[in-house]
């Protein structure tokens, strides 16, 4: 059984959109995902060759690999998260990006967030991303782990890129606009290399013990560029009541 | 009794001491009934669940002693809760969520978005004599809390634990129960211990009658990652609350339940931290 699962290539006419196109992807992503977890022992391999409709939480789960092929648009309908535990390779290029998106979503929207975002969680998770565009999500997570992203646009975003627990993902040579927060960093330290990070409330933020390793990025134009909050240092009463908010939550 | 000696004797007496008899036994047993050592079955019937919604209320308020004074903060949440067996276990009532609304004096507006479409299809479960039932895999980071709001935690808070055998009033039963914490800061274990008393039956109207249970607890966090535990210690780790609910004794529904509770600042770290919660829940159908 593990054999039929090898090698999953999704694929659709050329001609993009026919409805029966994608909602036999809708279906085909939806069953894989639910055999992944009946089957959760066995390493699934996934490519994704053309646009693809995700109407449901998708996980990725430790031990599985997708990996999306340029010029695919991932665009999910609803409230949807794409959770990575396991291995994700999304590589375009500059001629044919990656699109991370919501159905219905224009291209440089500023309506509110349309998904929950990208979520790439644990020690052993790990994306490889190049050539992708992450628009309309609240929130794209890096949690404990150290992905890639190179040439990637972050636009219309809650948070563009929100690191926390000592996840140190390695951000080069992207571009991060028109998101309320371009990076966010709790606890972690992302490596930012060749970044331009513009026309973001927020350019960076980082919350309590958070370093990011800076170099050589454009940080300007933004209604903030760099929001420091620092309560555990010598300043102990200069934690917001967001970040309370935040901690409070996780504890009680 | 003296009357006795002679009662064999005289039928008219030998009647009237049976009447009297009977009626001290007859009222023996209407005492018995009134609550004085009867005990009473407090179990929900699962079969009408798919009947029972819910409206679930949580206020939150807090506040924090910074630089520059003291700063507040408030969050309100409400939503339905729609009953049904859990399809994965017939002992296990879940509730879906629907029409969740969130106010608050500080999120902003895609914050408040995010955590009513997190909660616009979440599901809420309840074991009668475990209590609500946090999610299983105990893998999985607790997404929704990630600055969010944890509404599973304000559920465990306001969900009484009910006996398994039945009980008189004046009983009293403990319970406690671990939970996995995961946090930006590193991992804990939060202790939730609990002591609930079935204080008394009400009888409202002519035919239903009401178990009123209340339960006082206390939730610690331990930090369990030597490396950052010195940075969660910077917040209190320490809260206690109380509840009260009234289960309907004759459809065997819970019929309400309310919960407060309260964190208050004490720690090495951050000064001035108080968080208050206070849950309601009701059936309204």
């Amino acid at each position: 059984m593990a054999m039929a699962f090898d090698n999953i290539a999704i694929n659709s006419a050329k001609t993009g959109y026919g409805p029966r196109c994608m909602f036999f992807q809708i279906v085909l992503v939806a069953i894989i995902a639910l055999l992944q977890e009946s089957f959760a022992k066995e390493p699934v391999s996934v490519t994704i060759y053309s646009d693809t409709v995700i109407a449901t939480d998708v996980e990725i789960p430790f031990g599985a690999s997708w990996t999306i092929k340029p010029g695919v648009r991932i665009l999910f309908e609803g409230y949807r998260a794409f959770l990575v535990r396991g291995l994700l390779i999304a590589e375009g290029t500059a001629e044919k990006p990656i699109i991370f998106s919501a159905v219905d979503r224009a291209s440089g929207s500023r309506e509110k967030p349309s998904w929950k975002g990208m979520e790439i969680v644990g020690k052993q998770a790990h994306g490889k991303f190049r050539h992708c565009r992450f628009e309309g999500a609240f929130r794209n997570l890096v949690w404990e782990s150290s992905p890639e992203f190179t040439l990637c646009e972050f636009a219309g975003n809650h948070y563009g890129l929100y690191c926390m627990r000592k996840a140190t993902p390695h951000i080069k040579a992207c571009r991060f606009a028109r998101n309320s927060y371009g990076i966010a960093a709790d606890f972690a330290s992302p490596l930012l290399l060749d970044n331009i990070i513009t026309s973001n409330a927020v350019g960076v933020y980082l919350q309590l013990s958070s370093k990011a390793l800076l170099g050589r990025n454009t940080i300007t134009g933004n209604t903030t560029d760099i929001k420091e909050e620092e309560a555990f240092g010598e300043n102990k009463s200069s934690l917001s009541l967001q970040y309370m908010w935040k901690v409070m939550q996780q504890l009680y | 009794m003296p009357v006795f000696s002679n009662a064999s004797r005289n039928p008219v007496i030998t009647r009237s001491c049976r009447f009297i008899m009977t009626g001290l036994v007859a009222c023996s047993c209407v005492l018995a009934t009134c609550g004085r050592g009867y005990r009473f079955d407090l179990s929900i019937d699962f079969s009408n669940a798919s009947q029972w919604r819910y409206l679930l209320g949580v206020d939150i308020t807090g506040s924090l002693q910074g630089e520059s004074g003291k700063q507040s903060l408030n969050g309100s949440a409400r939503t339905w809760l729609q009953g049904a067996i859990s399809a994965h276990d017939t002992g296990i009532i879940s509730f879906t969520t629907s029409g969740t609304r969130i106010q608050s004096n500080f999120l902003d507006e895609n914050e408040m978005a995010d955590i009513e479409n997190r909660f616009s299809d979440m599901s809420l479960s309840f074991s009668p004599h475990e209590g609500a039932v946090y999610l299983p895999d105990t893998a999985r980071i607790p997404v929704v809390s990630l600055g969010g709001w944890d509404l599973c935690r304000n559920f465990i808070r306001v969900i009484p634990i009910l006996p398994e055998t039945p009980v008189t009033p004046g009983a009293t039963w403990d319970r406690e129960r671990q939970f996995p914490l995961s946090t930006t800061h590193g991992s804990a274990i939060g202790h939730l211990f609990q002591s609930f008393r079935f204080d008394s039956v009400r009888t409202i109207g002519d035919t239903t009658r009401t178990a009123e249970i209340s339960w006082l607890f206390t939730y610690r966090i331990e930090p369990v990652d030597s490396d950052t535990a010195s940075l969660l210690k910077n917040f209190p780790l320490t809260g206690e609350g109380q509840g009260s609910a009234s289960l309907n004794l004759t459809e065997k529904a819970l019929l309400r339940a309310d919960a407060s509770f309260g964190v208050s600042g004490d720690s090495t770290g951050i000064a001035g931290v108080l968080w208050n919660e206070s849950i309601h829940m009701e059936l309204v159908d």
